[in-house]
């Protein structure tokens, strides 16, 4: 029962944060204000913010966090995004989540220690640093990875280096810029005594 | 008994929290940035700030304010300079 009520509310969870960030990512790739896209082609965002959700919901909620995560790729770009995406993108969203998780468990085995591993031990995400190697990682894996199920789906679309570069840098900088205004939100919560400093 | 959820979120707050440490702006607390501030904006509207203005303004009691001021002294964020009015008075002036 309790391991139900965990996967309601880390599902609403998720499918909340990542809309709600697929919907202040709407703004900037449709007003553009930086005129990085002005024929809006299907090239890949300079700023995904979504890509910070799945990187954040899956290293804290780990595999609850998944099918709360798929539901938000498939709904949130038909629900916000005035242009259809491309053919495949359902399956390009499985390529998406798997490039975190691979990253994750990549960390993962590169960190084992042979004296107490675990297969079911979870890596502890409280450092920052870890995160962003996951960032790192899984912007490089979604770049091939969803690109390549995009291309195997549309024949019309071929694998392009500089849209697999736009990925991996929106990727980067749209997580970071999520993990950057989240600490920002949390330093203003804690200098105005709306949670404790943890130190106190 | 916390919950799982619970406990993922407090997850969350510790990763924002060591980013927040190792940006190394966690040197001062609440109380000594409240402080710092008070000899701030005395300094600006006033033209100068002594010790007594920052116990009246802020709140705190001497002993915190003198506490705070000395490390402020040690790590060069201010001086202190005698009052020539009343001897017994510092003057708390701002490091540029």
């Amino acid at each position: 029962m309790n391991s139900i009520v965990h996967f309601i509310k880390v599902t609403l969870t998720v499918y909340i944060f990542s809309m709600f960030l697929y919907a202040i990512w709407y703004f900037f790739q449709v007003v553009d204000l930086a005129k990085m896209n002005p024929l809006d082609e299907w090239i890949g965002s300079l700023v995904y913010l979504p890509h910070g959700a799945r990187v954040l919901m899956f290293c804290y909620f780990r595999y609850y966090s998944l099918p709360g995560l798929y539901l938000a790729e498939i709904s949130g770009p038909q629900l916000i995004h005035h242009i259809d995406y491309v053919d495949g993108w359902s399956l390009a969203a499985f390529g998406s989540l798997s490039s975190v998780i691979i990253a994750v468990e990549i960390i993962r085995w590169v960190r084992k220690n042979p004296e107490n591993f675990s297969v079911v031990k979870t890596l502890s995400f409280k450092n920052y640093k870890s995160l962003i190697l996951v960032v790192l990682i899984s912007a490089m894996l979604n770049g091939i990875l969803a690109n390549s199920l995009i291309a195997i789906v549309n024949s019309s679309i071929s694998i392009d280096v500089l849209t697999v570069l736009r990925f991996m840098i929106g990727d980067i900088l749209g997580a970071i810029i999520v993990i950057g205004a989240l600490w920002v939100i949390f330093t203003t919560l804690i200098d105005t005594r709306l949670i404790i400093n943890p130190d106190d | 008994m916390s919950s799982k959820y619970t406990k993922d979120l407090i997850n969350i707050l510790e990763m924002l929290w060591s980013i927040e440490k190792d940006l190394n702006l966690v040197r001062y607390n609440e109380t000594e940035k409240k402080i710092y501030y008070t000899i701030a904006w005395k300094t600006s509207s006033m033209g100068s700030c002594n010790i007594s203005d920052v116990i009246n303004s802020s709140g705190f009691s001497r002993s915190t304010v003198y506490k705070t001021i000395k490390k402020f002294e040690s790590e060069n964020l201010l001086s202190l300079q005698q009052s020539d009015e009343d001897r017994r008075e510092f003057i708390l002036q701002l490091e540029s």
